[in-house]
Protein backbone atom coordinates (compact mmCIF):
# COMPACT_ATOMS: atom_id res chain seq x y z
CA UNK A 1 0.00 0.00 0.00
CA UNK A 2 1.16 3.57 -0.53
CA UNK A 3 2.92 6.11 2.21
CA UNK A 4 -0.08 7.08 4.35
CA UNK A 5 -0.28 10.57 4.38
CA UNK A 6 -0.95 10.57 8.31
CA UNK A 7 0.23 8.11 10.82
CA UNK A 8 -0.62 8.87 14.73
CA UNK A 9 1.54 5.95 16.56
CA UNK A 10 0.81 4.63 20.28
CA UNK A 11 -0.87 8.18 21.67
CA UNK A 12 -1.23 8.96 25.22
CA UNK A 13 -2.29 11.80 26.79
CA UNK A 14 -2.95 12.05 30.54
CA UNK A 15 -4.35 15.24 32.13
CA UNK A 16 -3.37 16.25 36.63
CA UNK A 17 -6.25 16.58 38.15
CA UNK A 18 -6.24 18.04 41.43
CA UNK A 19 -9.16 17.08 43.23
CA UNK A 20 -9.42 20.56 45.51
CA UNK A 21 -7.04 22.35 47.28
CA UNK A 22 -4.53 20.62 49.18
CA UNK A 23 -5.66 17.39 47.64
CA UNK A 24 -4.09 14.21 46.36
CA UNK A 25 -3.66 14.62 42.85
CA UNK A 26 -4.74 12.27 40.30
CA UNK A 27 -4.21 11.36 37.01
CA UNK A 28 -7.40 10.63 33.76
CA UNK A 29 -5.78 9.13 31.14
CA UNK A 30 -7.47 11.05 28.44
CA UNK A 31 -5.81 8.86 25.46
CA UNK A 32 -4.78 5.24 26.75
CA UNK A 33 -2.06 4.04 23.06
CA UNK A 34 -4.60 5.10 20.08
CA UNK A 35 -2.92 5.00 16.75
CA UNK A 36 -5.16 5.92 13.69
CA UNK A 37 -3.86 6.03 9.63
CA UNK A 38 -4.99 7.98 7.00
CA UNK A 39 -4.30 8.15 3.59
CA UNK A 40 -4.67 10.49 0.81
CA UNK A 41 -8.24 11.35 0.12
CA UNK A 42 -9.97 9.47 2.74
CA UNK A 43 -12.91 10.87 4.77
CA UNK A 44 -12.74 9.11 8.33
CA UNK A 45 -15.12 9.68 11.15
CA UNK A 46 -14.38 9.36 14.65
CA UNK A 47 -17.54 8.83 17.03
CA UNK A 48 -17.92 8.55 20.50
CA UNK A 49 -19.89 10.27 23.91
CA UNK A 50 -18.81 13.25 25.70
CA UNK A 51 -15.24 12.15 27.27
CA UNK A 52 -14.08 9.77 25.06
CA UNK A 53 -11.33 11.42 24.10
CA UNK A 54 -12.46 12.68 20.57
CA UNK A 55 -11.34 15.94 20.79
CA UNK A 56 -8.24 15.42 22.71
CA UNK A 57 -6.94 13.26 19.90
CA UNK A 58 -7.96 15.47 17.26
CA UNK A 59 -5.96 18.59 18.84
CA UNK A 60 -3.39 16.00 19.17
CA UNK A 61 -3.34 15.34 15.46
CA UNK A 62 -3.28 18.95 14.74
CA UNK A 63 -0.49 20.06 16.84
CA UNK A 64 -2.59 22.53 19.46
CA UNK A 65 -1.59 19.58 22.32
CA UNK A 66 2.00 17.67 22.20
CA UNK A 67 1.10 14.15 23.93
CA UNK A 68 2.35 12.78 26.79
CA UNK A 69 3.23 9.81 24.47
CA UNK A 70 3.58 8.57 20.90
CA UNK A 71 4.43 10.46 17.19
CA UNK A 72 3.12 11.42 14.65
CA UNK A 73 4.27 11.18 11.30
CA UNK A 74 3.78 12.87 7.65
CA UNK A 75 3.99 11.46 4.45
CA UNK A 76 6.29 8.46 6.30
CA UNK A 77 8.60 11.67 7.97
CA UNK A 78 8.48 12.29 11.75
CA UNK A 79 6.68 15.43 12.28
CA UNK A 80 7.84 18.09 15.54
CA UNK A 81 5.52 18.73 18.24
CA UNK A 82 3.44 21.85 17.26
CA UNK A 83 1.66 22.76 13.98
CA UNK A 84 1.69 21.96 10.61
CA UNK A 85 0.32 23.88 7.68
CA UNK A 86 -0.32 20.49 5.98
CA UNK A 87 -3.44 19.45 8.83
CA UNK A 88 -5.24 22.13 9.42
CA UNK A 89 -8.76 22.44 12.10
CA UNK A 90 -12.04 23.36 11.91
CA UNK A 91 -14.06 24.22 15.34
CA UNK A 92 -16.75 23.41 16.45
CA UNK A 93 -17.86 27.36 17.54
CA UNK A 94 -16.41 29.67 14.63
CA UNK A 95 -17.48 32.39 16.90
CA UNK A 96 -15.38 31.61 19.52
CA UNK A 97 -12.65 29.84 16.99
CA UNK A 98 -12.51 33.82 14.93
CA UNK A 99 -10.41 36.47 16.69
CA UNK A 100 -13.45 39.14 16.99
CA UNK A 101 -11.45 41.80 16.60
CA UNK A 102 -10.35 41.11 13.02
CA UNK A 103 -11.67 41.23 9.98
CA UNK A 104 -12.48 38.47 7.90
CA UNK A 105 -10.09 39.22 4.95
CA UNK A 106 -7.29 39.35 8.25
CA UNK A 107 -8.98 36.25 9.48
CA UNK A 108 -8.29 34.78 6.32
CA UNK A 109 -5.07 35.91 4.76
CA UNK A 110 -2.91 36.14 7.54
CA UNK A 111 -1.47 32.79 7.86
CA UNK A 112 -0.71 32.07 4.42
CA UNK A 113 1.18 35.47 4.03
CA UNK A 114 3.33 34.52 6.97
CA UNK A 115 3.95 30.81 5.07
CA UNK A 116 4.38 32.77 1.72
CA UNK A 117 1.60 31.71 -0.16
CA UNK A 118 0.23 34.90 -1.29
CA UNK A 119 1.89 35.59 -4.25
CA UNK A 120 -0.38 38.58 -6.16
CA UNK A 121 -2.63 40.94 -4.60
CA UNK A 122 -3.95 39.47 -1.25
CA UNK A 123 -7.59 41.11 -1.36
CA UNK A 124 -7.81 39.27 -4.88
CA UNK A 125 -6.77 35.80 -2.38
CA UNK A 126 -9.19 36.34 -0.74
CA UNK A 127 -12.06 36.31 -2.74
CA UNK A 128 -10.87 33.68 -4.26
CA UNK A 129 -10.64 31.81 -0.82
CA UNK A 130 -14.28 33.11 -0.09
CA UNK A 131 -15.46 32.40 -3.43
CA UNK A 132 -14.52 28.75 -2.98
CA UNK A 133 -16.27 28.44 0.35
CA UNK A 134 -19.80 29.90 -1.14
CA UNK A 135 -19.46 33.18 0.28
CA UNK A 136 -19.51 37.01 -1.45
CA UNK A 137 -16.17 38.44 -1.18
CA UNK A 138 -17.94 41.70 0.16
CA UNK A 139 -17.73 40.14 3.44
CA UNK A 140 -14.01 40.42 3.80
CA UNK A 141 -14.50 43.97 5.26
CA UNK A 142 -16.88 42.80 8.60
CA UNK A 143 -16.18 41.19 11.58
CA UNK A 144 -17.00 37.84 12.85
CA UNK A 145 -20.28 39.27 15.04
CA UNK A 146 -21.34 41.12 11.42
CA UNK A 147 -22.42 37.54 9.96
CA UNK A 148 -24.67 35.13 10.62
CA UNK A 149 -23.90 31.60 12.38
CA UNK A 150 -23.89 29.88 8.80
CA UNK A 151 -21.34 32.61 7.61
CA UNK A 152 -19.50 32.17 10.32
CA UNK A 153 -18.71 28.37 10.07
CA UNK A 154 -17.74 29.03 5.83
CA UNK A 155 -15.54 31.55 6.80
CA UNK A 156 -13.66 29.02 9.62
CA UNK A 157 -13.25 26.32 6.95
CA UNK A 158 -11.80 29.16 4.40
CA UNK A 159 -9.17 30.04 7.08
CA UNK A 160 -8.45 26.34 8.13
CA UNK A 161 -8.39 25.85 3.24
CA UNK A 162 -6.27 29.20 3.23
CA UNK A 163 -3.24 27.26 3.34
CA UNK A 164 -3.35 24.52 1.21
CA UNK A 165 -4.10 22.09 4.02
CA UNK A 166 -4.10 18.18 2.58
CA UNK A 167 -5.54 16.92 5.85
CA UNK A 168 -8.69 19.09 7.32
CA UNK A 169 -9.87 17.93 10.77
CA UNK A 170 -12.97 18.87 11.60
CA UNK A 171 -13.90 19.04 15.53
CA UNK A 172 -17.78 18.82 15.60
CA UNK A 173 -18.05 21.50 12.90
CA UNK A 174 -21.92 21.19 12.29
CA UNK A 175 -23.01 20.40 15.95
CA UNK A 176 -24.38 23.98 16.71
CA UNK A 177 -25.90 24.92 13.47
CA UNK A 178 -29.54 24.24 12.61
CA UNK A 179 -30.50 21.24 10.10
CA UNK A 180 -31.13 23.41 7.16
CA UNK A 181 -27.41 24.94 8.03
CA UNK A 182 -25.74 22.24 8.54
CA UNK A 183 -26.99 20.66 5.40
CA UNK A 184 -25.69 23.44 3.69
CA UNK A 185 -22.11 23.28 5.32
CA UNK A 186 -21.98 19.35 5.01
CA UNK A 187 -22.39 19.56 1.12
CA UNK A 188 -19.80 22.07 0.91
CA UNK A 189 -17.06 20.02 2.86
CA UNK A 190 -18.27 17.04 0.37
CA UNK A 191 -17.75 19.26 -2.80
CA UNK A 192 -14.36 20.64 -1.42
CA UNK A 193 -13.06 17.43 -0.82
CA UNK A 194 -13.95 16.50 -4.23
CA UNK A 195 -12.11 19.38 -5.76
CA UNK A 196 -8.92 19.91 -3.53
CA UNK A 197 -8.76 16.34 -3.09
CA UNK A 198 -8.79 16.61 0.84
CA UNK A 199 -8.48 14.15 3.43
CA UNK A 200 -10.73 14.62 6.05
CA UNK A 201 -10.92 13.55 9.75
CA UNK A 202 -14.48 14.33 10.96
CA UNK A 203 -15.54 14.24 14.56
CA UNK A 204 -18.85 14.07 15.55
CA UNK A 205 -21.29 12.57 18.23
CA UNK A 206 -23.99 12.29 15.18
CA UNK A 207 -24.23 9.54 13.63
CA UNK A 208 -26.24 10.42 11.21
CA UNK A 209 -23.29 13.12 9.86
CA UNK A 210 -21.00 10.70 9.93
CA UNK A 211 -22.62 7.98 8.03
CA UNK A 212 -23.40 10.57 5.38
CA UNK A 213 -20.06 12.17 5.09
CA UNK A 214 -17.56 9.46 6.09
CA UNK A 215 -16.26 6.04 4.79
CA UNK A 216 -14.43 4.67 7.60
CA UNK A 217 -15.28 5.30 10.96
CA UNK A 218 -13.51 4.94 13.98
CA UNK A 219 -15.42 4.52 17.09
CA UNK A 220 -13.88 5.43 20.54
CA UNK A 221 -14.95 4.98 24.35
CA UNK A 222 -12.95 5.67 27.19
CA UNK A 223 -9.64 6.96 25.35
CA UNK A 224 -9.37 3.69 23.59
CA UNK A 225 -10.16 3.14 20.14
CA UNK A 226 -12.81 0.34 20.72
CA UNK A 227 -13.47 -0.44 16.84
CA UNK A 228 -12.71 0.55 13.17
CA UNK A 229 -15.59 -0.30 10.29
CA UNK A 230 -16.95 1.60 7.58
CA UNK A 231 -19.46 3.90 7.43
CA UNK A 232 -22.62 1.40 6.01
CA UNK A 233 -22.01 -0.56 9.19
CA UNK A 234 -21.93 2.15 11.48
CA UNK A 235 -25.88 1.06 12.45
CA UNK A 236 -25.38 -2.45 13.41
CA UNK A 237 -22.82 -1.09 16.21
CA UNK A 238 -23.00 -2.65 19.70
CA UNK A 239 -25.45 -0.29 21.50
CA UNK A 240 -23.40 -0.73 24.57
CA UNK A 241 -20.44 1.41 23.70
CA UNK A 242 -23.24 4.60 23.51
CA UNK A 243 -23.89 3.81 27.26
CA UNK A 244 -22.28 5.01 30.13
CA UNK B 1 -59.89 22.33 30.33
CA UNK B 2 -56.08 22.17 28.38
CA UNK B 3 -53.23 23.19 30.69
CA UNK B 4 -51.82 25.96 28.52
CA UNK B 5 -53.83 27.81 26.03
CA UNK B 6 -51.99 30.52 23.97
CA UNK B 7 -54.29 32.97 21.91
CA UNK B 8 -52.73 35.06 19.33
CA UNK B 9 -49.42 35.48 21.36
CA UNK B 10 -47.85 37.90 19.38
CA UNK B 11 -44.22 39.70 20.21
CA UNK B 12 -42.52 43.19 19.11
CA UNK B 13 -38.16 43.67 19.42
CA UNK B 14 -37.40 47.37 19.47
CA UNK B 15 -38.96 50.58 19.60
CA UNK B 16 -42.48 51.41 18.36
CA UNK B 17 -42.14 52.76 15.14
CA UNK B 18 -40.59 49.91 13.15
CA UNK B 19 -40.25 46.73 15.22
CA UNK B 20 -39.54 43.29 14.50
CA UNK B 21 -42.41 40.93 14.85
CA UNK B 22 -40.73 38.50 15.83
CA UNK B 23 -43.68 36.46 16.85
CA UNK B 24 -46.79 36.73 15.39
CA UNK B 25 -49.97 35.68 16.14
CA UNK B 26 -48.88 32.14 17.83
CA UNK B 27 -51.75 29.90 19.52
CA UNK B 28 -51.39 26.83 20.73
CA UNK B 29 -52.66 24.50 23.60
CA UNK B 30 -51.45 21.73 25.57
CA UNK B 31 -53.42 18.90 27.15
CA UNK B 32 -52.56 17.42 30.53
CA UNK B 33 -49.57 14.79 30.49
CA UNK B 34 -48.91 16.24 26.37
CA UNK B 35 -45.44 16.52 24.91
CA UNK B 36 -45.91 19.68 22.30
CA UNK B 37 -42.89 20.12 20.38
CA UNK B 38 -42.12 23.84 18.99
CA UNK B 39 -39.64 23.33 16.36
CA UNK B 40 -37.37 25.91 13.98
CA UNK B 41 -34.77 27.56 13.07
CA UNK B 42 -32.84 30.74 14.73
CA UNK B 43 -34.37 33.56 14.95
CA UNK B 44 -37.84 31.44 14.08
CA UNK B 45 -39.45 33.00 17.76
CA UNK B 46 -39.73 29.67 19.32
CA UNK B 47 -37.70 30.73 22.17
CA UNK B 48 -39.71 34.18 22.64
CA UNK B 49 -42.87 31.90 22.44
CA UNK B 50 -41.09 30.24 25.58
CA UNK B 51 -40.25 33.04 27.29
CA UNK B 52 -43.25 34.96 27.00
CA UNK B 53 -45.52 31.93 28.67
CA UNK B 54 -43.50 32.08 31.55
CA UNK B 55 -43.40 35.91 31.62
CA UNK B 56 -39.92 36.47 31.01
CA UNK B 57 -39.90 38.77 28.63
CA UNK B 58 -37.64 41.77 29.04
CA UNK B 59 -37.38 45.30 27.10
CA UNK B 60 -37.05 45.40 23.77
CA UNK B 61 -39.39 42.12 23.77
CA UNK B 62 -42.44 43.41 24.37
CA UNK B 63 -45.74 41.15 24.35
CA UNK B 64 -48.21 43.58 22.14
CA UNK B 65 -51.06 41.41 22.15
CA UNK B 66 -52.39 37.89 22.49
CA UNK B 67 -53.76 36.06 26.17
CA UNK B 68 -51.88 32.99 28.07
CA UNK B 69 -54.20 30.65 30.20
CA UNK B 70 -52.22 28.30 32.63
CA UNK B 71 -54.94 25.95 34.44
CA UNK B 72 -57.44 28.37 34.07
CA UNK B 73 -55.98 31.73 34.68
CA UNK B 74 -55.01 34.41 32.35
CA UNK B 75 -51.34 34.86 33.38
CA UNK B 76 -50.78 38.02 30.79
CA UNK B 77 -53.73 39.77 32.92
CA UNK B 78 -50.82 38.85 36.28
CA UNK B 79 -49.10 41.59 37.92
CA UNK B 80 -45.31 40.80 37.81
CA UNK B 81 -45.48 39.90 41.74
CA UNK B 82 -48.41 36.98 40.94
CA UNK B 83 -46.53 35.69 38.56
CA UNK B 84 -43.74 35.33 39.77
CA UNK B 85 -45.82 32.72 42.76
CA UNK B 86 -46.25 31.13 39.44
CA UNK B 87 -42.81 30.52 38.06
CA UNK B 88 -40.97 27.80 39.59
CA UNK B 89 -44.09 26.46 41.16
CA UNK B 90 -47.60 25.75 38.39
CA UNK B 91 -45.10 26.17 35.35
CA UNK B 92 -41.38 25.96 34.99
CA UNK B 93 -38.76 26.14 32.54
CA UNK B 94 -35.48 24.51 31.42
CA UNK B 95 -32.85 26.08 29.09
CA UNK B 96 -30.03 25.08 27.06
CA UNK B 97 -27.09 25.75 29.37
CA UNK B 98 -27.52 24.60 32.94
CA UNK B 99 -24.99 26.85 34.20
CA UNK B 100 -27.23 29.42 33.04
CA UNK B 101 -30.35 28.48 35.80
CA UNK B 102 -27.79 27.07 38.63
CA UNK B 103 -25.70 29.33 41.17
CA UNK B 104 -22.46 28.90 40.77
CA UNK B 105 -21.64 29.61 44.34
CA UNK B 106 -24.39 28.02 46.09
CA UNK B 107 -24.50 24.51 46.88
CA UNK B 108 -26.95 22.16 45.16
CA UNK B 109 -28.70 21.85 48.64
CA UNK B 110 -29.49 25.39 49.10
CA UNK B 111 -30.71 26.03 45.50
CA UNK B 112 -33.44 22.90 45.75
CA UNK B 113 -34.45 23.65 49.35
CA UNK B 114 -34.71 27.62 48.53
CA UNK B 115 -36.88 26.63 45.41
CA UNK B 116 -39.01 24.55 47.24
CA UNK B 117 -39.16 26.92 50.63
CA UNK B 118 -40.35 30.02 47.81
CA UNK B 119 -43.12 28.20 46.93
CA UNK B 120 -44.38 25.88 49.90
CA UNK B 121 -44.43 26.20 53.42
CA UNK B 122 -42.18 23.13 54.42
CA UNK B 123 -39.43 23.01 57.16
CA UNK B 124 -35.65 23.35 56.27
CA UNK B 125 -35.36 19.23 56.72
CA UNK B 126 -38.34 18.06 55.21
CA UNK B 127 -37.26 20.20 51.75
CA UNK B 128 -33.58 18.98 52.12
CA UNK B 129 -35.26 15.33 52.25
CA UNK B 130 -37.57 16.40 49.38
CA UNK B 131 -34.27 17.54 47.44
CA UNK B 132 -32.68 14.40 47.89
CA UNK B 133 -35.49 12.64 46.99
CA UNK B 134 -35.36 14.27 43.55
CA UNK B 135 -32.35 14.04 42.69
CA UNK B 136 -32.73 10.15 42.72
CA UNK B 137 -35.74 10.81 40.98
CA UNK B 138 -33.75 12.51 37.81
CA UNK B 139 -31.16 9.56 38.40
CA UNK B 140 -28.05 11.31 40.16
CA UNK B 141 -26.07 8.56 41.39
CA UNK B 142 -25.10 9.40 44.76
CA UNK B 143 -27.58 11.91 45.94
CA UNK B 144 -26.71 12.79 48.94
CA UNK B 145 -23.34 13.47 48.17
CA UNK B 146 -24.54 15.59 45.21
CA UNK B 147 -26.24 17.42 47.19
CA UNK B 148 -23.44 19.08 48.92
CA UNK B 149 -21.74 19.67 45.68
CA UNK B 150 -21.19 23.09 43.95
CA UNK B 151 -22.51 22.91 40.04
CA UNK B 152 -18.70 23.32 38.91
CA UNK B 153 -17.85 19.44 40.97
CA UNK B 154 -20.77 18.01 38.33
CA UNK B 155 -20.35 17.17 34.66
CA UNK B 156 -22.47 18.68 32.27
CA UNK B 157 -25.46 16.14 32.01
CA UNK B 158 -25.61 15.93 35.65
CA UNK B 159 -25.88 19.83 36.25
CA UNK B 160 -28.60 19.73 33.55
CA UNK B 161 -30.24 16.88 35.44
CA UNK B 162 -30.23 18.97 38.57
CA UNK B 163 -31.69 22.03 36.58
CA UNK B 164 -34.41 19.66 35.60
CA UNK B 165 -34.50 18.36 39.21
CA UNK B 166 -35.09 22.37 40.78
CA UNK B 167 -37.44 23.10 37.59
CA UNK B 168 -39.75 19.88 38.49
CA UNK B 169 -39.30 19.62 42.50
CA UNK B 170 -42.73 21.47 43.18
CA UNK B 171 -44.55 19.30 40.75
CA UNK B 172 -45.57 22.11 38.23
CA UNK B 173 -48.30 21.53 35.66
CA UNK B 174 -46.04 22.90 32.83
CA UNK B 175 -43.13 22.55 31.63
CA UNK B 176 -41.06 24.73 29.39
CA UNK B 177 -38.01 23.04 27.96
CA UNK B 178 -35.56 25.18 25.39
CA UNK B 179 -33.47 23.12 24.06
CA UNK B 180 -32.43 21.21 27.18
CA UNK B 181 -30.62 18.21 25.14
CA UNK B 182 -28.72 20.33 22.26
CA UNK B 183 -25.48 20.43 24.16
CA UNK B 184 -25.96 17.16 25.48
CA UNK B 185 -24.37 13.98 23.23
CA UNK B 186 -26.87 11.60 22.34
CA UNK B 187 -26.45 8.98 25.00
CA UNK B 188 -27.45 11.73 27.52
CA UNK B 189 -29.16 13.68 25.26
CA UNK B 190 -31.24 10.26 25.14
CA UNK B 191 -31.51 9.56 29.06
CA UNK B 192 -33.00 13.17 29.49
CA UNK B 193 -35.99 12.33 27.08
CA UNK B 194 -36.64 9.05 28.73
CA UNK B 195 -36.63 10.98 32.15
CA UNK B 196 -38.90 13.71 31.35
CA UNK B 197 -41.25 10.89 29.38
CA UNK B 198 -41.27 9.07 32.28
CA UNK B 199 -42.25 11.75 34.35
CA UNK B 200 -44.75 13.37 32.44
CA UNK B 201 -46.44 9.74 32.56
CA UNK B 202 -45.80 9.33 36.42
CA UNK B 203 -47.71 13.30 36.94
CA UNK B 204 -49.18 14.10 33.75
CA UNK B 205 -47.53 17.22 33.42
CA UNK B 206 -47.86 19.08 30.45
CA UNK B 207 -44.13 19.51 28.38
CA UNK B 208 -43.31 22.04 25.66
CA UNK B 209 -40.26 20.89 24.27
CA UNK B 210 -38.68 23.89 21.67
CA UNK B 211 -36.02 22.70 19.27
CA UNK B 212 -34.34 22.77 16.29
CA UNK B 213 -33.96 19.43 16.08
CA UNK B 214 -36.60 17.41 13.99
CA UNK B 215 -35.45 14.02 15.30
CA UNK B 216 -35.79 14.73 18.95
CA UNK B 217 -39.05 16.08 18.64
CA UNK B 218 -40.02 12.47 16.48
CA UNK B 219 -39.09 10.05 18.98
CA UNK B 220 -40.59 12.18 21.82
CA UNK B 221 -43.55 14.44 21.11
CA UNK B 222 -46.93 13.94 20.81
CA UNK B 223 -47.73 16.90 18.35
CA UNK B 224 -45.31 19.27 16.48
CA UNK B 225 -45.44 22.87 15.59
CA UNK B 226 -43.79 24.17 13.11
CA UNK B 227 -42.22 27.54 13.51
CA UNK B 228 -40.91 30.05 10.43
CA UNK B 229 -40.35 33.75 10.71
CA UNK B 230 -42.27 34.34 13.84
CA UNK B 231 -45.55 32.23 12.78
CA UNK B 232 -46.48 28.58 13.12
CA UNK B 233 -46.92 27.31 9.63
CA UNK B 234 -47.64 23.67 10.63
CA UNK B 235 -48.95 21.81 13.43
CA UNK B 236 -50.57 17.98 13.87
CA UNK B 237 -49.82 15.03 15.61
CA UNK B 238 -45.83 14.30 15.18
CA UNK B 239 -45.86 11.04 13.25
CA UNK B 240 -48.49 12.04 10.44
CA UNK B 241 -46.37 15.37 9.96
CA UNK B 242 -42.45 13.80 9.78
CA UNK B 243 -43.98 10.74 7.49
CA UNK B 244 -46.49 13.39 5.02
CA UNK B 245 -45.13 16.67 5.68
CA UNK B 246 -47.75 19.93 4.80
CA UNK B 247 -45.45 22.82 4.32
CA UNK B 248 -43.01 22.90 2.16
CA UNK B 249 -40.36 24.19 4.82
CA UNK B 250 -41.59 21.45 7.15
CA UNK B 251 -40.52 19.18 4.00
CA UNK B 252 -37.34 21.17 3.76
CA UNK B 253 -36.00 20.58 7.36
CA UNK B 254 -36.83 16.62 6.95
CA UNK B 255 -34.87 16.63 3.55
CA UNK B 256 -31.82 18.20 4.95
CA UNK B 257 -31.31 15.30 7.29
CA UNK B 258 -28.25 13.66 7.07
CA UNK B 259 -29.85 9.64 6.52
CA UNK B 260 -32.70 11.57 3.88
CA UNK B 261 -30.48 10.84 0.92
CA UNK B 262 -27.57 7.93 0.19
CA UNK B 263 -24.53 8.72 1.66
CA UNK B 264 -22.33 10.86 0.09
CA UNK B 265 -24.72 12.60 -2.06
CA UNK B 266 -25.61 15.87 -1.54
CA UNK B 267 -28.41 16.50 1.21
CA UNK B 268 -30.97 19.06 -0.31
CA UNK B 269 -31.36 22.48 0.94
CA UNK B 270 -33.30 25.67 0.60
CA UNK B 271 -31.62 29.18 -1.13
CA UNK B 272 -31.34 32.01 0.76
CA UNK B 273 -32.21 33.15 4.59
CA UNK B 274 -34.74 33.44 6.13
CA UNK B 275 -36.63 37.17 5.80
CA UNK B 276 -35.92 40.27 7.97
CA UNK B 277 -39.15 40.75 10.12
CA UNK B 278 -38.82 44.63 10.96
CA UNK B 279 -41.04 44.69 9.01
CA UNK B 280 -42.19 41.45 7.70
CA UNK B 281 -42.28 40.38 3.93
CA UNK B 282 -46.03 41.07 2.33
CA UNK B 283 -47.89 37.32 1.65
CA UNK B 284 -46.43 34.39 2.89
CA UNK B 285 -42.91 34.47 4.36
CA UNK B 286 -41.72 31.64 3.30
CA UNK B 287 -42.38 32.58 -0.24
CA UNK B 288 -38.83 34.01 -1.55
CA UNK B 289 -37.47 30.41 -0.81
CA UNK B 290 -40.06 28.14 -1.59
CA UNK B 291 -40.19 25.76 -4.52
CA UNK B 292 -44.05 25.88 -4.87
CA UNK B 293 -44.05 29.78 -4.50
CA UNK B 294 -46.51 30.76 -7.30
CA UNK B 295 -48.16 33.82 -7.60
CA UNK B 296 -51.41 33.51 -5.11
CA UNK B 297 -48.38 33.40 -2.62
CA UNK B 298 -48.51 37.74 -2.40
CA UNK B 299 -51.23 37.08 -0.40
CA UNK B 300 -50.85 35.75 3.08
CA UNK B 301 -51.72 32.14 3.78
CA UNK B 302 -54.01 31.60 6.53
CA UNK B 303 -53.65 28.94 8.90
CA UNK B 304 -56.27 25.91 7.79
CA UNK B 305 -57.24 22.27 9.27
CA UNK B 306 -56.62 19.70 6.53
CA UNK B 307 -58.12 16.71 8.72
CA UNK B 308 -56.67 14.42 11.05
CA UNK B 309 -56.26 17.16 13.56
CA UNK B 310 -53.40 19.02 11.60
CA UNK B 311 -53.12 22.34 10.24
CA UNK B 312 -51.08 23.94 7.28
CA UNK B 313 -50.06 28.02 6.74
CA UNK B 314 -49.90 27.27 2.65
CA UNK B 315 -51.72 27.66 -0.47
CA UNK B 316 -50.16 24.54 -2.26
CA UNK B 317 -49.42 22.30 0.64
CA UNK B 318 -47.83 19.19 -0.32
CA UNK B 319 -50.59 16.77 1.79
CA UNK B 320 -54.45 17.97 0.34
CA UNK B 321 -57.14 18.20 2.79
CA UNK B 322 -59.38 14.69 2.44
Amino acid sequence: MNEPLFHARNISQSYVLANGWRQRRSTLQALDDVSLTLHAGESVGIVGESGSGKSTLARIIVGLLPPTAGERYWQGQRLPDGPHAGIQMVFQDAASALNPRARVTELIAEAPRIHGLITSGESDFVATQLNRVGLDPQLAQRYPHQLSGGQRARVGIARALAVKPQLLVCDEAVAALDVLIQAQILNLLQQLRRELGLTLLFISHDLGVVRHLCERVVVMHHGRIVETTSAGQLAGLPSSLFRS
Amino acid sequence: MSVLDVKDLTIHIGDTKSPAHAVDSVSLHIERGEVVALVGESGSGKTLTGLAIAGLLDPPLRRVGGEITLLGENLSALPESQLRRRRGDRLAMVFQDPMATLNPVLRIETQLVETIRAHRNVGRNAARDEALAMLDEVGITLPAQRLRAYPHELSGGMRQRVAIGAALINRPALLIADEPTTALDVTLQAQILALIDQYRRDHGTAVLWITHDLGVAAGFADRVLVMYAGQIVESGPCARVLQAPAHPYTAALLGAIPGSVPPGTPLATLPGQPPGLSPPPEGCRFRARCPRAAAACIAAPPQVATGEARTVRCFFPLVTPP
